[in-house]
């Protein structure tokens, strides 16, 4: 791990609409693509929503990460509420510093004080990263099987 | 956050839905979409919301340290007074911004921008009602001559062109206005709501977590369209062109200043414990913020003008073509955006009712000033009422015949006094002097039956 960015100025906090710039450009560093209409619906749905679930890590006044979640029930048969990790990313330039703990932990806290008893997400499995990551949370591969099909 | 929600008793609820009958007809047609636009959330509720993790102790001001009022009565009556005016104040933007924005609803081209626009409309119904739950839950009476019912009344009688703060006087014409009215005025918003958010009296503080909550939402219904039309603006398929846009940005900016009160005022409202900042520094943080949303328009616009440009490259040219003033890469200077100087079109503060231009020339002709807010303005705006107003305030102010007091005090605000002894019905009345500096001034209005009411309109 790099130094860790804990302590150091780390605010992690809702996201709001002045921070769709800065996820843009982390999501364009990491995957190389300039989406803003994506982002703007994203963001716009995530604050009329639960922001709470919605957060950002600002270092120094700077945008460096996002984790957006969302709680719902009754999907694909769970019938408990559920928080949904749907996306994470932290800047290149700023990762192994504990950023994207610190917005997991926050997320966490905020679901438990929710009554949320789960937490879900998807990883694609190419993604290692990803997939690191969940597991050091201490999220485990699930007894569940995505299908798909294109159209 | 933990929450507690809550009604209003009967009488207030039910004048809350009349007033919504009346003045925000759309509302029913927001409930009956909610799924469509809002898929899987928690239905819409006209209720008030209590943040339950609200510190016990007063976090600023003379009193910091001691425990949070709870009840009017144990304040100060100069500072249940002056809480009881922001309140108001707060209340009579959150109802008067629904009848702004329900007049050019229906201009809307796009229906998710508009059912986002109605849920705004419906959250600040909302706060409105929220306020109500401060002004009806507590007695207010030892410490004011206006009962919280009155003020309730009186809130609920008021229309554009009669409510406390200036921004919420001026009628809409385009959706354009609803979409600038929600990123400019609504951040101001949430600017007076995080202030309040360290309020001495513990129900306002505990009110401002749900409200900024929503407001944030309201923010977002705001600029994302914004940056769309940029976009559009820049790639030929126009939606509202630059031009447009900046029009209405002149428009709007210089009221979203003034909301913040005079520019030397709000000193008082931090040694009571009620805001945490002055009028300035918020006015600053707000300022600073604006700018940045201008800035990260204008980057949206040349990014889709020259797709070739990373982001970097684009903000380097935003920043050359706005510091040298000269076309660069096929772009000129006017196609950006910017925010007016800030002592244009000022009608209140430190720069009230002097003769600046958008870019901060001061004018010495009058007619050349009159001029350049016609070359400025959007146009249906020029013919409105409050525009009228202003200009022949400002031409008299010029001419010597009135001194400034009297030009700010000239906006005629429309109240229905219920409680004056001239008249039940809606009149013009000449507000009463400005109050301390900056402050909301609309709790001092006052019928007088010298020449101030001027009949109904
Ligand atoms: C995965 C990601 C979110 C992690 O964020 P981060 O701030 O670098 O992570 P942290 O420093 O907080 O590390 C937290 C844990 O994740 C693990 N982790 C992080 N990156 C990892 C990697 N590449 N491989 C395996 N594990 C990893 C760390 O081991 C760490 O565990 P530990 O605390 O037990 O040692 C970040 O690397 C990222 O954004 N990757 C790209 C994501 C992406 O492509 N998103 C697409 C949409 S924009
Ligand atoms: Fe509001
Ligand atoms: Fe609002």
């Amino acid at each position: 791990m790099d130094a860790p960015a804990t302590g150091t100025g780390l605010i992690v906090r809702p996201v709001c609409e002045m921070d769709t710039a800065a996820i843009e450009a982390i999501d364009e560093r990491l995957l190389g693509r300039y989406r803003p209409h994506h982002w703007e619906t994203r963001v716009r749905y995530y604050l009329s929503r639960d922001p709470e679930a919605a957060l950002v890590a600002e270092l120094d006044g700077e945008v460096v990460g996002f984790l957006f979640a969302d709680i719902r029930g009754w999907e694909f048969g769970l019938d408990e509420p559920t928080a949904w990790i749907e996306v994470v990313g932290v800047h290149p330039d700023q990762q192994h510093r504990g950023i994207g703990r610190r917005l997991a932990e926050q997320l966490l806290e905020h679901c438990r004080a929710q009554g949320v008893r789960y937490v879900r997400t998807m990883v694609h499995q190419d993604d290692h990263a990803i997939a690191g990551f969940m597991r050091s949370l201490g999220l485990e591969p699930a007894p569940w099987t995505a299908y798909a099909r294109e159209l | 956050m933990q929450i507690a929600q809550d009604r209003l008793d009967k009488k207030y609820h039910d004048a809350v839905e009349r007033w919504q009958q009346r003045y925000f007809p759309d509302y029913p047609l927001l409930l009956h979409y909610w799924e469509k636009y809002f898929p899987r959330q928690q239905p819409f509720c006209l209720c008030s919301k209590l943040d339950l993790s609200t510190p016990e102790e007063i976090q600023v001001g003379r009193r910091a340290g001691e425990k949070k009022f709870t009840r009017a009565e144990q304040m100060e009556p100069e500072q249940a007074h002056r809480l009881l005016q922001i309140i108001k104040a707060q209340a009579s933007t959150e109802f008067g911004s629904i009848q702004q924005h329900q007049g050019s609803l229906d201009k809307a081209q796009d229906d998710e921008e508009k059912f986002f626009v109605l849920r705004v409309m419906a959250e600040e119904l909302r706060h409105g009602y929220q306020m109500f739950h401060l002004l009806t839950r507590d007695d207010w009476s030892q410490v004011s001559e206006q009962k919280g019912e009155e003020i309730v009344e009186e809130v609920l009688s008021m229309k554009t062109g009669s409510h406390v703060l200036g921004a919420f006087n001026i009628e809409y014409d385009s959706f354009v206005d609803n979409i600038v009215f929600a990123a400019v005025i609504d951040r101001v918003g949430k600017y007076q709501l995080t202030m309040q958010k360290v309020c001495a009296y513990k129900p306002m503080a505990a009110s401002m977590p749900p409200m900024l909550q929503e407001e944030a939402f309201h923010l977002a219904a705001g600029v994302v369209p914004l940056r769309r039309w940029v976009r559009k603006a820049a790639t030929g398929e126009i939606t509202v062109p630059m031009a447009v846009i900046q029009r209405y940005l002149n428009k709007w900016v210089p009221r979203g200043y003034e909301m913040f009160g005079h520019e030397k005022g709000g000193q008082t409202n931090i040694e009571l414990g009620f805001k945490d900042m002055t009028n300035l520094q918020a006015l600053r943080a707000y300022q600073a913020e604006l700018g940045r949303m201008v800035e990260d328009l204008n980057r949206n616009y040349v990014r889709a003008r020259l797709p070739e440009l990373g982001p970097e490259e684009a903000r380097a040219l935003v920043a050359s073509i706005q510091q040298h003033r000269e076309r660069q890469r096929g772009i000129e200077p006017e196609e950006l955006l910017r925010l007016p100087d800030e002592r244009f079109f000022r009608r209140r503060g430190l720069w009230s009712h002097q003769m600046w231009s958008v870019d901060g020339e001061p004018f010495r002709d009058f007619e050349d000033y009159r001029r350049h807010l016609a070359a400025v303005l959007p146009e249906p705006y020029l013919a409105h009422r409050d525009f009228g107003e202003y200009l022949g305030a400002m031409r008299r102010l010029q001419a010597g015949e009135i001194d400034l007091k009297t030009a700010e005090a000239s906006a005629p605000r429309l109240v229905r006094t219920s409680y004056c002894p001239c008249s039940k019905s809606v009149r013009w009345i000449v507000e009463e002097g400005q109050a301390a500096a900056g402050e909301p001034t609309a709790g001092g209005a006052r019928c007088e039956p010298r020449a101030s009411c001027h009949g109904a309109a």
